[in-house]
């Protein structure tokens, strides 16, 4: 019998700053190793315990994978001390990523909230490495400052394969010299100053406030609940659907998210809001 | 078999295994090992506090480590503490024994209890609980015998003079018996934990109430009235939430990762980490009537639609242990509209 807590070890190729107090680890792709967009896998730090971290990087690159961790709790923090050539325990990838695949032929809107740019970069760089198969695609991306902003030397790449990125700030110090223009405001800003392209399919990753007004928009401007997926975040544990810290009404965020279409969503919240 | 017979078969086997058997005491039913002296007996009474610690320790080790290096530890069972002999369960009831079925299907791929489940041999018995919850227990008939998991099964007949009617419900059943030397025994095989038509119906349409139609008065209700003490989900047989979490020794990059039981109702369940220091934001399950709602839709909506079992066995332990009277069956008389919710 396999033992799905049992991890596979990979070890830590390139270690950068990215955003404030975040860092980009790149890890070699263990043999066998398959990840579609939006997963995420649960690393394992003996002594210090697992968290859950989605991947970030592209699905394509079968060398090797990235995960973006910002400094939260234990877990989190004591990845920040590791170095290159270190070595991490990984189990996964877990759950049900971006339905990438629904988006082909059609107009993609990207959302994405401070760290939510994360999950959802992976359907960046497949979009751009299958370019053809997509419609227009769209990013909205709000951040609260300069500081704050990842992968900011990919966005020059992501406009030049005609992506339209659109990026606001909520609270910019000007001390950068952000060469991409931004709005001033929350990521719903965006919503009323850039034009939609014509019935998109939408990928949503950030807080749970960001969540509440992104729906809303997305509702007024005519979406289908069955177009918009969104990532949730939970606490988790086995990451197998098992110890019930992630469950949402009927379903966990570990095994059937934690992407999850937003008609689905809807029917799962019983009595309360999930988000 | 007689008296006679059953107390020598019980005397047979303890010789290779450790007994535990519920026991009236004082006010309360507690499971204890039974000494070999003692002649065993049958009761009706559900002890107060189930089985679910000697199949799933409340907390164990899962893994040693050595730096990223995990190595797999056995699961060490109550009985082991005293004496290094595989475990008897006996005098299982049949509420908890679909308690059983469920474990069996949320932990099927799990290794640790598979093990302990490897060193357990469970043995059943007809007797139901006469309380106040009795209404939600179906009456004992022997055609539930092929959906109950067991490896001995005794139906009771206290005027017959052959007063136990041994079933073998196993392998390893079959085995102890054939060993003591007794033949006469009928073979139930398990077929899985429902009949044909699905699962009890009563339990169904309380998963349908939870599903489909919710009234936010009686949440508000039970969130009034819960103090979340989380004392409901340690005597409940099918609650089974867990953590893990490392335990580290001083030797650098040394430890042990456990597992250990956690409670819904605690304050941490639903956290997670984050920069922010406001925890509240990083909490999912917010208020007590969140959390008691939550621990509903486990039982009555996630384990049915995971495991095709529901997830309450009607044994009444939690409305027993609860310190504000939360009685669950009336509760779920609320939730299928047949009780006003004031
Ligand atoms: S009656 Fe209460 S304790 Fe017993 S199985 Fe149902 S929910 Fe659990
Ligand atoms: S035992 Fe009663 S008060 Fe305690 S958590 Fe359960 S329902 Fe709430």
């Amino acid at each position: 019998m396999k033992n799905s807590y049992e991890t596979i070890s990979a070890k830590i190729k390139n270690i950068k700053e990215e955003g404030s107090n975040s860092k980009l680890f790149t890890l070699e792709r263990p043999r066998g190793f398959e990840f579609g967009v939006g997963q995420f896998v649960i690393v394992s730090l003996p002594g210090f315990g697992e968290a859950p971290i989605s991947i970030c990087s592209d699905p394509n690159d079968k060398k090797s994978f990235q995960l973006g961790v910002r400094k939260a709790g234990k877990v989190s923090s004591e990845i920040h001390n590791l170095k290159k050539g270190d070595r991490v325990g990984i189990r996964g990838p877990y759950g049900h990523g971006f339905p990438i695949e629904l988006a082909e032929k059609r107009n993609v809107l990207l959302v994405a909230g401070g760290l939510g740019l994360e999950p959802l970069r992976p359907a960046i760089l497949e979009i751009i490495a299958n370019r053809k198969k997509y419609q227009k695609v769209q990013i909205f991306y709000g951040a609260k400052t300069e500081s704050d902003l990842l992968f900011s030397n990919e966005y020059d790449n992501w406009l030049k394969n005609d992506i339209n990125f659109n990026l606001c700030l909520d609270n910019p110090s000007g001390k950068f010299n952000l060469k991409c223009p931004f709005i001033e405001g929350l990521v719903t800003v965006l919503f009323e100053k850039i034009p939609l392209a014509p019935d998109p399919i939408a990928f949503l990753c950030g807080p749970p406030v960001m969540y509440k007004f992104v729906l809303e928009k997305l509702n007024k401007a005519g979406f289908k609940d069955e177009d918009i997926f969104v990532s949730l975040e939970r606490r988790m544990n086995c990451g197998i659907g098992v110890c019930q810290h992630c469950a949402i009404g009927g379903k966990y965020t570990c095994k059937h998210g934690p992407v999850f279409s937003w008609a689905d969503l809807k029917e799962y919240k019983g009595g309360y809001n999930i988000i | 078999m007689t008296e006679n017979q059953f107390q020598n078969f019980i005397k047979f086997l303890q010789k290779d295994y450790n007994i535990y058997v519920p026991v009236k005491e004082a006010s309360e039913v507690v499971i204890k090992r039974i000494e070999s002296s003692v002649d065993v007996e049958v009761i009706h009474e559900l002890p107060l506090h189930g089985w679910k610690k000697f199949l799933m320790p409340s907390c164990h080790a899962m893994f040693n480590f050595d730096k990223e290096k995990l190595d797999y530890i056995s699961p060490v069972v109550e009985a082991i503490h005293e004496l290094p002999l595989p475990q008897i369960l006996l005098g299982v009831s049949t509420l908890d024994l679909r308690a059983m079925a469920l474990y069996n299907q949320a932990f099927e791929k799990d290794p640790w209890y598979q093990d302990i489940k490897k060193k357990t041999i469970i043995i059943g018995q007809s007797l139901a609980p006469k309380d106040k919850y009795s209404f939600w227990i179906e009456k004992f008939e022997e055609d539930q015998l092929e959906h109950l998991p067991f490896d001995i099964f005794i139906v009771v007949k206290p005027d017959n003079k052959d007063k136990y009617k041994i079933f073998t419900g196993s392998e390893d059943g079959q085995r102890l018996l054939d060993k003591y030397g007794d033949k006469n025994y009928e073979h139930a095989d398990y077929v899985g934990p429902n009949r044909e038509e699905g699962f009890d119906k009563r339990m169904n349409d309380v998963r349908e109430a939870m599903k489909n139609k919710h009234n936010q008065k009686i949440w508000d209700d039970l969130g009034r009235r819960c103090i979340e003490c989380g004392k409901c989900t340690i005597a409940c047989p099918t609650c089974f939430c867990f953590d893990i979490f490392d335990t580290p020794t001083k030797e650098k990059n040394q430890g042990t990762r456990e597992r250990s039981s956690t409670s819904c109702f605690y304050q941490e369940f639903s956290e997670v980490a984050g920069a922010n220091p406001q925890a509240s934001k990083n909490k999912f399950l917010k208020t007590t009537a969140e959390r008691i709602f939550f621990w509903y839709e486990h039982h009555f909506v996630r384990m049915p639609d995971d495991y095709g079992v529901v997830g309450c066995v009607a044994c009444g332990r939690c409305s027993k242990v609860c310190p504000v009277n939360i009685d669950i069956f009336k509760e779920i008389r609320k939730i299928l509209g047949q009780l006003e919710v004031k």
